[in-house]
C-alpha cells in the first residue's frame, strides 16, 4: 500500500506537467488573445501590439510557457488580466465556494441515491421498487441547467422556500444563510448523480441477493433487511465505489451549469468566463489546482478498494 | 424500523428549519441600502483599468470627471468649474473646483488630475507599471502633455486639434484618481479604488456581492442612500426573477420579453435609446457590395420596425444612419430605407442581379452591445432572401470574431458581418471618423472599406471645427452622405434598460448617455 500510494502520488507531476502543456496550446491555439477581448472592437493594430506588449502576450509562445512555469514553481500563480488580482487567491476561493456546492450535491446523491437503491432492491417488483425506478429516470433525463430554472421559478418565486441566488444572503454570512443558499443548487446537481447511484445500488444488491450466502443467511434466521444491510451491502460496494468516483467527475462539470443559473460564485462559472476572455494565467491555475483534485480522488478511490474487498491488492 | 421513523424526523426538522427561516435574501430590508443586480462582477475599481460597461456602472459612482453631460448636448462643469482652449485648439486649461476631497480626505488636486492621465499614456510614469489602461490610448492619445499649473489649474496639451477632446473627457476612464492612494496600493487599487464620487468601496466580495457606501468627503449634494449592494447576476432572465422575488430593486438590462409582464406587475421600466449603432457591414471592396444600388436594396428589404418590436421588445430604435438621434451631427432628413422588397427587388435588378445572389454572414454568439445577434441575423437571412439574396449565416464565438474582424473584412474573407459601437464619448468624431474614413481602412476599424472623398473632407474638416453650429452641420451633411452610400446596412440603436421597483424613488436615465446610470440623487420610500 505504502509503495503503491509513493507512486501515484509522484505520478501526479507528469500527469499535472501534461495538463498544463495542453492548456496552455489549446488556449493559444483558439483565435482572439486577451488583449483583444479587452479592448473589443475598439482595437488598432497599434494600440493591441502595445496592449500585447504590457501583457507580456507578444513573446514567442515556448517563452510565455516557461515564464509562467517557472513562477509556479515558486509558487506563484500570476496575475489575472481580467480581474486585476492574484490568480492563486481568485482561483482558491472560487474553488473552495465550488467544493462546498460539489461536495453537498455528492454527499446528497450518495445518500439519497444509494437509500432509493436499497429500497428498491428490498421490495423488488413491487409497487415501490417501479415508483423508484421512474424518478431516477426522470432524474437522469432531466437537464441540469433546465432542471435548475425550475427550481427557481418554483421554490424560489412562486413558493419562497428558498434563495436562488449566490451562496449567502446579502450581509448575513451564518451557516444557516449558506445552507438555505444551498439546497435548490445541490438538489439540482444531485439530481442525475443520485440516480445513477441509486441505479448501480439497485442492480449490485439485487446481483448479491441471488448468490448462496444470502439464502444461508436468510436460512439461519437473519430477516431479509439485516441480509442486504449487513452482509450483501458490504460486497456490493466495489460497483458502488467506483461509481461514485465517476459521479464526482459529473458533478464538477455539471457544476458549471448550476453555477452560472444560481450564480453560485465557484470556479466553474470563473472558468468559463476566464476562457472567453482568453484570460490565461486564470485559466491555467484553475487547470492545475483542478487536475490536482482529480488525480487526488481517483488516487483516493483506489486505495479504499481493499477496505471493502479484502481480495483486491492495490498494486503500485 | 425506527432507525428509518428517526431518520425520518430529522429530515423533517431540517427541512422545517431551512424553509421556515428562509426570507430570501431582501435587499429591500435596509431601507437606506439600494441592491442593484448587474450583468457580472465589477472587475477593477481602478477608474481606468476596466474596459467592460458594466463594471463601469459600478465606477461611475465612484469617480468625478473633469466635465460630464448634463440633460442635454452641453457639457457641464465636473471636478473643472471653468475651461478655455487655446485658439490653436491644441491646448486646455482647467480651473478646478475647490476644496473637493477624496473620499479618504486627500484633497484633490491639479496634481491628480495631471498622473491621471500621465500613468495611461507615458511610459515614464510611476503609476504606468499598474496597468495596462486599455482605453486609455483610444480616448486620450491625441494628449501630448498632462502639467499641473497650479494647485487648481491642469493644462492638458494635445498633438493636433481634436473637436471632440472635452467630450471624451466625460468618460470614465477619465475619473480623477488619488495620486498618493494609488501609488501606495500599486497593484491592489484595482481592489479599493479611491475617487471623489459619492460613494466609496464599503466592501467587496469577489463573485458575490460589492457594497459601497455613502463618501463622507464628497463635494457636491449628499446621497439619498447610505449603500448600494451590487449582485452579479450573469443570465439576463435571472435579473427579472429576482427583482420579483424581491431580492433586488433594480435590474440592469434583464431580458427584454420579460419587461411587459414586469411592467404589469408594478415595477418601473426605464428606457433610453442612446449613441449606439447596431448594423451588418459589408464588404466594399468587392462585388456585388461594390453596387450603391445593391447596398440600398438590402437597406430596403428589411423590415427594422418589426425587428426592434418582434426580436427586441422595443428595446432598441430603428436606425437609418450611424449616429443616433439626439447626437450632434445626427440628420433627420434622410431616406429612412421603409421596408419596400418590391423596390428593393427593382434596385438588384438595376444593378444587374435579377435573380439575386449568394453570400455568407459573420454572426457572434454574443458581444458587447450585440443585442440578440443571433435572432437579429437569422430575420435579417429572412429578409434578404425574400428578395432572392441568399445568406448563409456563420456563429462564431465573441473572441474569434473579434479576431477576424480585426483583420478586415479581404484578408479575413469576410462577406458580412455585424456588428455594433457604442459612442461612450458622445461625439460624432469617435464613431464617424474610425468607421467610415479611408484613413481608418483596414489595419483600422472601417472593416468593409468604405469610401467617400467628400465623407473624408467633412469628417476631417469637423474633427478641427471648434464652432459647435458648424461642426453639427458638417456632420448632418456626411450623415446624408453615408445614409445615401448606403455603406452599411442600418439596423437599430439600442436603449439602455433598467427595471425599478416601486420603492426607487428620483431614478431618471440620463438622456444623453443613458448607458450608465447614475445613483447620487436616487432614494428609497
Amino acid at each position: 500500500m505504502a509503495s503503491f500510494l509513493l507512486r501515484r502520488t509522484l505520478l501526479l507531476l507528469p500527469v499535472l506537467w501534461g495538463v498544463t502543456v495542453v492548456i496552455f496550446l489549446a488556449l493559444h491555439l483558439a483565435p482572439g488573445n486577451a488583449a483583444q477581448l479587452l479592448l473589443g472592437p475598439l482595437a488598432t493594430p497599434k494600440q493591441l501590439q502595445a496592449l500585447e506588449l504590457q501583457l507580456g502576450l507578444d513573446q514567442p509562445l515556448p517563452v510565455q510557457y516557461l515564464s509562467w512555469m517557472g513562477q509556479v514553481l515558486h509558487g506563484d500563480l500570476g496575475f489575472s488580466i481580467s480581474y486585476h488580482t492574484e490568480v492563486s487567491g481568485l482561483v482558491l476561493t472560487h474553488l473552495r465556494d465550488t467544493l462546498v456546492l460539489a461536495g453537498a450535491a455528492f454527499v446528497l446523491a450518495t445518500v439519497i441515491g444509494m437509500l432509493l437503491g436499497i429500497v428498491s432492491a428490498l421490495f423488488l417488483g413491487r409497487l415501490l421498487d417501479h415508483l423508484i425506478n421512474i424518478v431516477d429516470f426522470l432524474g437522469l433525463a432531466m437537464p441540469v441547467f433546465w432542471l435548475s430554472l425550475i427550481f427557481i421559478l418554483f421554490f424560489g418565486l412562486h413558493l419562497h422556500w428558498f434563495p436562488t441566488r449566490g451562496m449567502y444572503g446579502v450581509s448575513d454570512t451564518s451557516l444557516l444563510s449558506l445552507a438555505q443558499h444551498l439546497v435548490l443548487p445541490a438538489v439540482a446537481l444531485a439530481a442525475a448523480p443520485g440516480a445513477v447511484i441509486a441505479q448501480i445500488t439497485r442492480v449490485a444488491l439485487i446481483g448479491e441477493l441471488n448468490q448462496l450466502y444470502v439464502k444461508v443467511a436468510r436460512a439461519k434466521g437473519l430477516s431479509k433487511t439485516s441480509a442486504i444491510l449487513g452482509h450483501a451491502l458490504r460486497n456490493a460496494s466495489i460497483p458502488i465505489v467506483t461509481t461514485l468516483g465517476l459521479e464526482i467527475n459529473y458533478i464538477i462539470g455539471g457544476d458549471v451549469l448550476v453555477e452560472n443559473v444560481f450564480n453560485w460564485p465557484g470556479v466553474g462559472q470563473l472558468l468559463v468566463q476566464s476562457v472567453l476572455n482568453r484570460d490565461y494565467p486564470v485559466v491555467l491555475g484553475a487547470s492545475l489546482l483542478l487536475a490536482v483534485i482529480f488525480v487526488l480522488v481517483n488516487l483516493l478511490t483506489d486505495a479504499l478498494y481493499p477496505l471493502f474487498d479484502p481480495r483486491v491488492e492495490v498494486h503500485g | 424500523m425506527s432507525f428509518r421513523r428517526g431518520a425520518g424526523f430529522l429530515a423533517l426538522a431540517v427541512s422545517a428549519l431551512l424553509v421556515g427561516c428562509s426570507t430570501g435574501s431582501t435587499g429591500g430590508t435596509t431601507s437606506g441600502n439600494l441592491t442593484v443586480g448587474y450583468e457580472a462582477d465589477a472587475t477593477s475599481l481602478d477608474a481606468a483599468q476596466p474596459t467592460d460597461i458594466n463594471t463601469m456602472q459600478v465606477l461611475t459612482q465612484m469617480y468625478d470627471t473633469l466635465v460630464q453631460w448634463g440633460t442635454d448636448k452641453n457639457l457641464q462643469p465636473g471636478l473643472a468649474t471653468d475651461w478655455k482652449t487655446s485658439s490653436d485648439g491644441l491646448t486646455y486649461t482647467f480651473n478646478l473646483r475647490s476644496g473637493v476631497k477624496f473620499a479618504n480626505g486627500d484633497p484633490l488636486t491639479a496634481d491628480d488630475v495631471a498622473f491621471t492621465f500621465d500613468r495611461m499614456l507615458d511610459q515614464n510614469s510611476p503609476g504606468y507599471q499598474y496597468g495596462p489602461f486599455p482605453f486609455g490610448a483610444f480616448f486620450f492619445g491625441a494628449i501630448k502633455q498632462s502639467k499641473a499649473v497650479s494647485p487648481t489649474q491642469v493644462e492638458l496639451s494635445l498633438s493636433s486639434p481634436d473637436a471632440g477632446f472635452l467630450a471624451s473627457l466625460t468618460v470614465i476612464t477619465a475619473g480623477i484618481v488619488d495620486k498618493k492612494a494609488a501609488l501606495a496600493a500599486g497593484k491592489d487599487f484595482a481592489n479599493t479604488g479611491m475617487g471623489s464620487g459619492p460613494f466609496m468601496l464599503d466592501k467587496w466580495t469577489r463573485g458575490q456581492q460589492l457594497v459601497l457606501k455613502v463618501n463622507p468627503n464628497y463635494w457636491g449634494p449628499k446621497p439619498k442612500l447610505s449603500s448600494i449592494t451590487w449582485l452579479p447576476i450573469v443570465q439576463p432572465n435571472q435579473r427579472s426573477v429576482e427583482l420579483k422575488s424581491g431580492d433586488i430593486n433594480l435590474a440592469l438590462n434583464p431580458t427584454p420579453a420579460t419587461l411587459a409582464d414586469l411592467k404589469s406587475q408594478g415595477f418601473t421600466v426605464n428606457m433610453a435609446a442612446g449613441p449606439h449603432i447596431w448594423w451588418v457591414g459589408v464588404n466594399l471592396s468587392k462585388p456585388p457590395f461594390n453596387k450603391v444600388e445593391v447596398r440600398q436594396a438590402m437597406n430596403y428589404a428589411i423590415d427594422r420596425n418589426a425587428i426592434v418590436k418582434g426580436i427586441l421588445y422595443d428595446t432598441g430604435v430603428p436606425a437609418n444612419q450611424p449616429l443616433a438621434p439626439g447626437q450632434v451631427g445626427f440628420n433627420a432628413n434622410v431616406d429612412n430605407y421603409d421596408y419596400n422588397p418590391t423596390k428593393a427587388k427593382q434596385l438588384l435588378a438595376a444593378a444587374g442581379y435579377p435573380n439575386g445572389f449568394t453570400t455568407t454572414m459573420l454572426v457572434p454568439t454574443s458581444g458587447s452591445g450585440m443585442q440578440e445577434p443571433q435572432a437579429m441575423g437569422t430575420a435579417i437571412q429572412g429578409y434578404l432572401k425574400a428578395i432572392g439574396i441568399t445568406v448563409n449565416i456563420q456563429e462564431i464565438e465573441w473572441g474569434t470574431f473579434l479576431n477576424k474582424i480585426g483583420q478586415g473584412a479581404q484578408k479575413a474573407n469576410m462577406d458580412m458581418w455585424e456588428l455594433s459601437w457604442m459612442d461612450s464619448a458622445v461625439d460624432p468624431w469617435l464613431v464617424l471618423n474610425p468607421l467610415l474614413v479611408k484613413g481608418s481602412w483596414p489595419p483600422g476599424y472601417n472593416t468593409g472599406f468604405y469610401e467617400n472623398p467628400e465623407v473624408d473632407r467633412l469628417l476631417t474638416a469637423g474633427l478641427a471645427e471648434q464652432d459647435p453650429q458648424k461642426r453639427d452641420q458638417l456632420y448632418q451633411q456626411a450623415e446624408a452622405l453615408i445614409n445615401k452610400d448606403a455603406a452599411w446596412i442600418f439596423v437599430d440603436h439600442a436603449k439602455e434598460v433598467v427595471v425599478t421597483d416601486k420603492s426607487v424613488q428620483n431614478f431618471a436615465l440620463n438622456p444623453v448617455f443613458p448607458f450608465l446610470i447614475h445613483l447620487r440623487d436616487v432614494g428609497r420610500s
